[in-house]
């Protein structure tokens, strides 16, 4: 037995504890994930903030300076004369620091909002599924095998094409897809977690289905959906990207980090920074979603403190 | 002196700093005698043999000294020639020992290790088999380990430990995960081993009657220490330790023991005739077959009396619980509660009627949600079936009813794993008591507990039910804590009822063979006893309970087509006294 309890103050044994503050407590003691929060904190006030940190507009155009060097200081130099663009300029002349915060907020937007529309469908259907389980858990499932069958790439195109392109269809699209492996996951697991006898306590105890689905068995599928979340969150921003590339996504003058790095990408023999910047970005902001998740999903798991 | 341990310390290395696993322990083994190494969960017992062998984990380390005969093998290369040769290991879990894609045969064979013509190691296994007893042994060669029960997974082990012809086996609780009457076919062959090959061996074990019966010396071992150390006799009847003494006393006796008086209230619960099959997938084409976990069963419950259900592992105790308790569909007959038949109700109304009725599980970590403070979760029926109460309310008799069972109230936000599992068998007995039930049903509630923890959570129970006048159902595998709560005794096999008698009555003159085998293959910690007991032993495995003729072994002359899928006549029950029903047989 371990004497945890003391640790806390008076007032907290009256109060009652909650899993999610407990969390929280846990979650900032854990050093590499409060520096990720705080990274990734950063890259966001950055994309919120970039219009306000530069004198370049993301769009504008200037022949001049063409794929320029990054330089920090305006210099007599035609690149710079200007004045100093630090991530360098891309190959038609636009600031590449304005653009790469700018992707930032299509890449970030894109990646929570699919993973949270993915998130919350996923995780309900699946744990429906798996709790009922039987003839509606079969049913259920293979419905998520037909929309599984469906090619992506297909479902997007007729989406754009019967809805007009959109920036939020884009946001839909991609939710839509990315649920069907959540459900699989989540139905998976609470299977598992329903021959548990906690389970069957709570039911001896009166309480209902769907109140223990969502006191008992959503709780516990947390660990692996947290996991499975923070693959998702970077995968999304892929996917944008690949479909911003076919043409599908975002459209220029408006930006993404998949874009600038396919972009950056074709010239990095003659101009190496234009895919370093994007990419350095992205990696950082992958890196942070993958600490976080790790630490949310030890700080949401009592046992291990 | 075979082996002699001297001064053993074990220590772990864990991130929440060191462990003193064991603490300078001394004991010698002679050649041909029996240790026997008792103690309660956490006490080192395990941890003593595994550091002498050399096979602690990574972060374990062993300091002391180590000899065999005169020699010094602790952290040599010597023990390892010695492991496996000259000193085996047999251990608790069976499946988990063997190589789950490796036939039985070439795993013993495996074991003999040494270099011989394919013949004469087959001839050596086989010989092997037949001595621990495995039926059929030439067949049970080319089966895999899954494919025998647990019972005759537990033979090939020692079969596996004695090829090699050792001098000393090290058994780690080998019969614990055994059914009483499994365990009497092992421990004779240990006591077997012991006389006839004149092995060594150290026995470890929880129990003070398997110590009882087998043991020459014993070593009482706590906290990582012996505590006291001395002839079995010694031990058993003058035990020099509190600690030896307070084990002693916390072991429920099934020798012993003052009658229940039966209690006589109004009848609360009715069961008649009740039937439950799971169906077992015969493959993807073939009709899966009905496995009668429950075949049949009829008793009654009457106000403040303490039903016992015995059985072993499958003999459908457990399966009776959820029946009873609406948590699993009946294929079968009624459940009838306070003159209303549960079988007949909707959801809804069964779960308002649950306020009634609620359940104590046997694993009281695996019964709690890990992610919730105990508190929550003995506040949770009372949420459910009370709903309209204040929050304040259900606080207040949260911590009322903890400090009824003997928790804290102040440790209403610890989370499971932070109570030992007394304490959570205890917020289990708060949880089902919240909503003032009137039976409650105990499904082997203290068999996953230290006999000192036990025999508290017994008497908890007893208290419980003084107060508030609860009719208990208490299941479990143990005869000898049944015989401590039980008013009356009802005894499974197979999913039928063979003997239903008071419990005076049954543990005084059982009538039926099982019951007898039962009873008298619990070992009772009296050394003297178990010498003398004549022992009535069942012979071979328990039958599986999808033949049909499993139901009839113990009234062959009944039996119909030699078929395993053929109807069986049913023994029947019959009143030999009043009150005292036995099933039929030969």
């Amino acid at each position: 037995m371990i004497a945890t309890g003391s640790t806390l103050n008076a007032e907290a044994i009256l109060k009652g504890r909650s899993l999610w503050v407990d969390a929280r407590r846990r979650l900032f003691r854990n050093r590499a994930a409060l520096a990720s929060i705080i990274a990734l904190g950063t890259i966001a006030l950055l994309a919120l903030f970039a219009p306000l940190l530069s004198p370049y507009a993301y769009d504008e155009i200037n022949y001049e300076i063409v794929s320029c060097a990054p330089g920090w200081w305006p210099s007599a130099t035609a690149c710079h004369a200007g004045g100093a663009h630090i991530f360098g300029t891309d190959a038609v002349g636009r600031d590449l620091f304005v653009r790469v915060l700018y992707g930032a907020r299509v890449s970030l937007a894109v990646g929570l909002v699919a993973t949270l529309v993915s998130l919350l469908i996923g995780v309900l259907y699946g744990a429906t599924a798996g709790y009922l389980g039987g003839r509606i858990d079969g049913l259920m499932m293979r419905a998520v095998d037909v929309l599984y069958s469906l090619p992506f790439v297909f479902f997007v195109i007729i989406l754009m094409v019967v809805f007009d392109r959109n920036f939020i269809l884009l946001f839909v699209a991609i939710g839509a897809v990315e649920w069907l492996t959540m459900a699989r996951i989540v139905r998976g697991q609470t299977l598992s977690i329903k021959q548990k006898e906690f389970i069957e306590a709570a039911r001896a105890g009166g309480v209902g289905g769907f109140a223990i689905i969502r006191r008992h068995v959503i709780p516990n599928v947390v660990g692996p959906v947290v996991v499975y979340v923070t693959l998702t969150v970077p995968g999304v921003i892929l996917t944008e990207s690949f479909l911003s590339f076919l043409g599908l996504g975002v459209q220029e003058p408006l930006t993404s980090w998949g874009v600038l790095i396919s972009e950056g990408a074709n010239s990095m023999e003659t101009a190496p920074w234009m895919l370093a910047f994007p990419a350095i970005f992205m990696a950082v902001t992958l890196f942070c979603f993958n600490f976080i998740g790790d630490g949310l999903r030890d700080a949401l798991d009592p046992r291990d403190r | 002196m075979l082996l002699s341990i001297r001064d053993l310390n074990v220590h772990f290395s864990t991130p929440d700093g060191d462990i003193h696993a064991v603490r300078n322990v001394s004991l010698d083994i002679p050649e041909g005698s029996c240790l026997g190494v008792v103690g309660e969960s956490g006490s080192g017992k395990s941890q003593l043999f595994l550091g002498a062998m050399g096979l602690l984990s990574a972060n374990g380390r062993a300091t002391g000294s180590v000899l065999y005969r005169g020699e010094e093998i602790l952290g040599t290369r010597k023990v390892h020639a010695l492991r496996g040769s000259k000193i085996t290991m047999i251990f608790q879990d069976p499946l988990t020992s063997l190589t789950p894609h490796m036939t039985i045969g070439n795993q013993v064979m495996e074991a003999l290790g040494r270099h011989m013509p394919r013949e004469e190691a087959r001839l050596r296994v086989r010989e092997m088999l037949d001595y621990v007893r495995i039926p059929e042994a030439a067949r049970r060669m080319a089966q895999y380990p899954h494919e025998l029960s647990g019972g005759m997974r537990q033979r090939v082990m020692i079969a596996m430990a004695t090829i090699t012809g050792p001098d000393l086996v090290i058994a780690d609780e080998p019969t614990t995960a055994l059914d009483v009457t499994v365990q009497a076919q092992i421990l004779e062959i240990l006591r077997a081993l012991k006389s006839e090959k004149h092995t060594a061996m150290a026995l470890i074990s929880h129990d003070m009657g398997v110590i009882a019966g087998n043991a020459d010396r014993v070593a009482v071992m706590r906290h990582g220490e012996v505590v006291e150390e001395g002839a079995v006799d010694l031990i058993f009847f003058a035990p020099a330790h509190a600690y030896t003494r307070m084990l002693l006393d916390a072991m429920p006796r099934i020798d012993k023991g003052e009658p229940n008086h039966t209690a006589t209230g109004a009848k609360l619960l009715a069961v008649k005739d009740l039937q439950v099959s799971f169906p077992v997938a015969q493959g993807p084409f073939r009709k899966p077959k009905q496995l009668r976990a429950v075949d049949g069963v009829n008793f009654e419950l009457a106000e403040g009396e303490t039903l016992g259900i015995v059985g072993e592992s499958g003999s459908g105790k457990s399966t009776i619980a959820r029946a009873v308790l609406q948590l699993l569909p009946a294929n079968g007959g009624n459940v009838v509660w306070l003159g209303r038949d549960l079988s007949q109700e909707t959801q809804a109304e069964i779960r308002k009627a649950r306020k009634d009725f609620q359940i104590v599980f046997q694993d009281p970590l695996a019964s709690l949600d890990p992610r919730q403070p105990v508190g929550v979760s003995i506040a949770e029926p009372l949420k459910a079936l009370m709903p309209g109460l204040a929050r304040d309310d259900i606080r207040a008799r949260v911590r009322a009813m903890m400090d009824k069972v003997g928790l804290d109230p102040a440790w209403i936000n610890r989370y499971p794993h932070e109570l030992s599992g007394g304490q959570n068998q205890r917020v289990g007995i708060a949880r089902a008591m919240i909503v003032e039930p009137r039976m409650v049903i105990c499904d082997e509630a203290v068999s996953a507990l230290d006999v000192s923890i036990q025999a508290q959570i017994v008497a908890l129970i007893k208290h419980l039910q003084a107060q508030t006048g609860l009719s208990l159902i208490f299941i479990s595998h143990d005869l000898s804590v049944v015989r401590q709560l039980a008013h009356r005794v009802m005894v499974l096999y197979l999913g039928r009822v063979v003997e239903m008698a008071s419990s005076a009555a049954l543990y005084r003159q059982p009538r039926h063979p099982y019951t007898r085998a039962l009873l008298s293959a619990v070992p009772t910690p009296d050394p003297r006893a178990e010498r003398a007991k004549k022992r009535v032993l069942l012979a071979g495995d328990p039958p599986s309970p999808l033949d049909r003729r499993a139901q009839l072994s113990f009234l062959k002359s009944r039996l119909g087509e030699d078929n395993p899928d053929a109807e069986q006549y049913r023994p029947q029950l019959l009143e030999v006294e009043p009150g005292h029903f036995v099933a039929e047989f030969d």
